[in-house]
């Protein structure tokens, strides 16, 4: 951004909501998180579930850093090795209902009708049941799995997108320069993506960033309750649980995956509070 | 009469990390006790700022940074929080430009207005509260006053605003361009209000207004604010018949003018400066067809050219000459004989 | 007279739900993979058995006829047998209920105590140290996984300090509490960081309206402005976000209740799903859904009280 100061002189300048130590503390938490997902190999030489029955529940010290588990698998390694599974339930999990609902909500709100009635019909009944109760059942009809973990928050997560977007699009509706463009005869489709979309857009990207952490934090908790992946996987809230029995004389087993969660998780949403404040100072 | 309200130098900054802008640079205007006071001037010019110092609710970042506000002899600016409370409302009140934002939406009139009357039992407030809607001429006060902001119409919520205001018995009442948001019917529906209001009650009223229509109609006295500065002050008659500032004459020339049909419009080119970074001298010289190389190096001091009647430009020759929109009383006269 | 309208609407609204949920709720269980009779007996048993059994259970009519008698079943009470514990689904719901309701409505009042001074706090100061350092506590508090929580405090409260039960219910109504504090401890700590958020940018939002300045103008106190004005506005939109919250603290009693082995309906969930009672998790189910609508109509009712905008 380059700015005329008043003596004169051209400036270059960083946005100030890109220099805030929050935004740039998530990239770096987000950054590193991609880094081990993509390639855990540099990290840790541990085989995350090769079995050592000599170094079984050995505390953290500089071998094993977040020490052995009951199987003496290395908890570093394992919790290494998951944060790609981790991530990727975070980012998958969230894109499609992301697209998937903005499109829905789109359609729905800016042509109204039956359509519009149905979809809101559909949330309203969809919306009766907690999330994590609806998110179970679909688990118990299609099965444990990591794949059906997917699928289950892709059934659900849509609508809060489609509620969203529909919403936006039903106040941009009747703004003046969406009706402009209808009478000049621009096709739907072109009003739709170009004009429409680009102003939607926006909160439901921000409200992505907090939705990533739900995500990860509901596939952790169908694998912690036994509904997610299968063992030996190393997935974050697999290990956790894995780790329950053993919780009064082997912590660290429980203690470092949920840290991990939860450090990704501030990351995720430190990222969305910067991208909100970007937003909100573009002027949408 | 005596002197209500005196502004003295007053001078209010809204500072960030990337700027400071000078909103009011340097002020100074006297209320009297009975009179009606017209700010008049641009949008940006810094009369809404001055009014919102003078009760001390400047928004965020804004801050007074000099100068004094003395009303009845005390200093405002030096007022702690306890003190400033005990004026607002029982001495000065004010009334907002946009009445669909200054009511609060989820409170009814009535707790709105009975808010005003602290210490007072319920008969007491019904009263009191239902005489303020008949006096600002809300049809049927007692029932429309258990109704909500969104229920009124855009003029009816300017009357509840001023009833409101009205509602402890100020000396000075601050009418923050209280026309402006409405039609232009109603406008003159609250413009007779306040007419009404000046006859009946006798107190001072600080018109802010755009609108040179209103302060011809309503105010004894004005003074002209252009970018933060007052560049000329008078008597209403007065400014209208000798404007001495060539920012008064081109708002008046700007005017439509009933006598000159078929003749263009006389827009004032250019923009009001920026007050984060003002220039040296006269603020108006970039936009003034009379400036000289003076004008722009030093701004110039008020001067008060007759009794009652203060202007800020250097070029006297100059301005003696304008004429204004009205005869100047005993010229017509002259012009004939 | 408009209160009572709008009440009466907002109920009967209801109605059509249910019957949709409920319609739903038969179609996910149907689709359970299974053979619900073959269950019931077990592996060994015989064809002929297992085919006497579904026609006494109805499981060889049309799929809208197995409907209508889940519906009669559910408008009579009459909920079926539990596989697992062989007691009748409704006395198990209601032994289970009173203790998700006690865990849920706690943890509620927890954050509630918790977030409305804090994110009152936060927003009159904004940007300032205090809503800075609130703000970071409260994300880090959202990120945190509630089993995650759950187990360390269990961990540090329960096994090493000793203060509170390491899981359980116990038999008095005190222990009862004791046995609640750190479940709803956990509960509260993501409701009370969004909240949190909430009313802070909402009073930011607030502080900086006209009306603000204008109630400022009439010479009111300090408090007058901050609780009749800022705070009052700024919880209306809060309101909807507790609702919302509650739904969704319901549905992770399945996850605390597990952790600290409370017998509430959540974990009365996951047992049963585990061994495969589809009996009860079809009841169970109803009933969650059934709690969202109430508390979804009771906030709405609230929210037309605070915000008189709605009614007219």
């Amino acid at each position: 951004m380059i700015t005329n100061t008043p003596s004169g002189h051209l400036k270059r300048r960083i946005p100030p909501w890109l220099a805030t130590p929050a935004f740039v503390a998530g990239t770096l938490i987000v950054l590193v998180a991609l880094v081990w997902a993509l390639f855990p190999s540099w990290f840790t030489s541990y085989d995350p579930i090769a079995v050592d029955t000599s170094v079984r529940c050995v505390p953290p010290s500089m071998t094993h850093l977040f020490g052995t588990d009951n199987f003496g698998r290395d908890v570093f390694a394992r919790v290494v090795y998951g944060t790609g599974i981790d991530l990727k339930i975070g980012l998958l999990g969230t894109l499609i209902p992301l697209v998937f609902g903005s499109v829905l909500g789109m359609f729905a709100g800016y042509y109204g009708g039956v359509f519009d009635s149905l979809l809101m019909r559909a949330i309203d009944i969809l919306m009766a049941f907690p999330f994590t109760i609806l998110v179970i059942v679909i688990m118990t009809i299609l099965g444990q799995g990591l794949q059906n973990v997917y699928i289950a928050l892709w059934l659900v997560g849509w609508i809060a997108y489609a509620r969203l977007v529909r919403g936006e699009v039903l106040v941009l509706k009747n703004a003046e320069f969406i009706q402009a463009a209808q009478v000049a005869g621009f096709t739907d489709a072109r009003i739709l993506l170009r004009h429409l979309l680009p102003n939607v857009v926006s909160s439901a990207i921000v409200f992505a960033a907090s939705d990533v952490v739900l995500c990860m934090l509901t596939g952790a908790s169908m694998s912690f309750l036994g509904l997610g992946v299968q063992l030996p996987t190393p997935e974050w809230g697999a290990i956790l649980n894995e780790g329950r029995s053993y919780i009064s004389y082997a912590w660290w087993i429980t203690f470092f995956p949920g840290l991990c969660l939860a450090i990704t998780g501030v990351g995720f949403s430190l990222l969305g509070d910067g991208l909100t404040d970007f937003l909100r100072t573009k002027g949408r | 009469m005596d002197k209500l309200l005196e502004v003295k130098d007053l001078k209010v900054e809204f500072r960030s990390k990337r700027e400071t802008v000078k909103a009011v640079d340097g002020v100074s205007f006297e209320v009297y006790e009975g009179e009606t006071f017209g700010l008049v001037g641009e949008s940006g010019c810094g009369k809404s700022q001055t009014c919102r110092a003078i009760l001390s609710l400047l928004k965020k970042p804004g801050r007074v940074v000099g100068g004094e506000i003395l009303y009845k002899g005390a200093d405002l600016v030096q007022m702690s929080p306890r003190q400033l409370r005990s004026i607002r409302g029982r001495e000065i009140s004010v009334v907002f430009q946009e009445p669909m934002t200054s009511l609060n939406p989820v409170l009814s009139i009535k707790r709105q207005l009975y808010e005003v009357f602290p210490g007072a039992s319920s008969a007491e407030k019904w009263r009191r509260a239902t005489e303020l809607l008949r006096l600002v001429g809300i049809p049927s006060p007692e029932a429309r006053i258990r109704e909500y902001t969104h229920q009124f119409s855009g003029g009816m919520r300017q009357r509840a605003m001023i009833a409101i205001a009205l509602g402890a018995n100020p000396k000075l009442l601050i009418a923050d361009e209280p026309t402006t948001a409405l039609d232009v019917t109603i406008q003159d529906q609250v413009l007779c209000l306040l007419e009404n209001l000046k006859r009946d009650l006798g107190m001072s009223v600080i018109l802010v207004t755009h609108d040179l229509g209103v302060i011809a109609r309503l105010c004894d006295r004005v003074a002209v604010m252009y970018a933060g500065i007052v560049v000329e002050m008078a008597d209403t008659v007065t400014l209208f018949s000798r404007p001495r500032h060539p920012y008064t004459y081109a708002l008046m020339g700007a005017l439509p003018d009933q006598g000159k049909v078929g003749m263009e419009l006389e827009a004032i080119t250019g923009a009001p400066p920026n007050l984060a970074d003002p220039p040296a001298g006269c603020p108006f010289a970039p936009r003034c067809k009379f400036a000289e190389e003076a004008c722009r190096d030093r701004r110039p001091d008020m001067a008060e050219l007759e009794p009652g009647h203060f202007s800020r430009c250097r070029r006297r020759e100059v301005v003696a000459s304008f004429r204004g929109i009205i005869p100047a009383p005993g010229v017509a006269e002259r012009a004939q004989a | 007279m408009n209160q009572l309208n709008y009440a009466v609407k907002r109920v009967l609204q209801i109605v059509p739900v249910l019957l949709m949920v409920t319609i739903l709720i038969f179609l996910m269980i149907h689709m359970i993979p299974g053979d619900p009779a073959r269950l019931i007996l077990g592996e060994k048993a015989t064809n002929s058995a297992v085919a006497a059994l579904r026609a006494k259970l109805g499981l060889d009519q049309s799929l809208p006829a197995q409907y209508f008698l889940y519906l009669k079943g559910l408008l009579t009470l009459d909920l079926g047998t539990s596989l697992t514990y062989q007691r009748p689904v409704t006395e198990l719901l209601l032994v289970s209920l009173p203790i998700t309701v006690s865990l849920t409505l706690i943890s509620t009042v927890f954050s509630i105590l918790v977030s409305f001074p804090l994110g009152f706090f936060a927003g009159m100061r904004k940007d300032q140290a205090g809503d800075q350092a609130v703000r970071v506590t409260a994300l880090a508090a959202i990120a945190m996984p509630s089993f995650w929580v759950a187990l360390l405090l269990m961990l540090l409260f329960g096994v090493k300090l000793q203060w509170f039960p390491v899981g359980g219910w116990g038999e008095t109504p005190t222990e009862h509490l004791k046995s609640l504090v750190l479940p709803a401890f956990t509960q509260s700590l993501m409701t009370s960081a969004l909240l949190i958020r909430n009313i802070r940018n909402s009073v930011v939002d607030i502080s900086v309206m006209d009306y603000v300045d204008f109630a400022r103008s009439k010479g009111l106190s300090n408090g007058a402005v901050k609780y009749r004005h800022i705070l009052r506005n700024a919880l209306i939109s809060t309101v909807t976000l507790l609702a919302m919250r509650m739904a969704y603290m319901l549905g992770g009693s399945v996850i605390i209740e597990t952790v600290f082995s409370l017998p509430g309906l959540g974990k009365l969930m996951v047992d049963s799903i585990f061994g495969r009672d589809y009996a009860v998790v079809q009841s169970l189910v109803f009933l969650f859904a059934f709690m969202v609508l109430v508390i979804n109509l009771l906030t709405d009712l609230l929210y037309s009280c605070l915000d008189p905008r709605v009614k007219f």
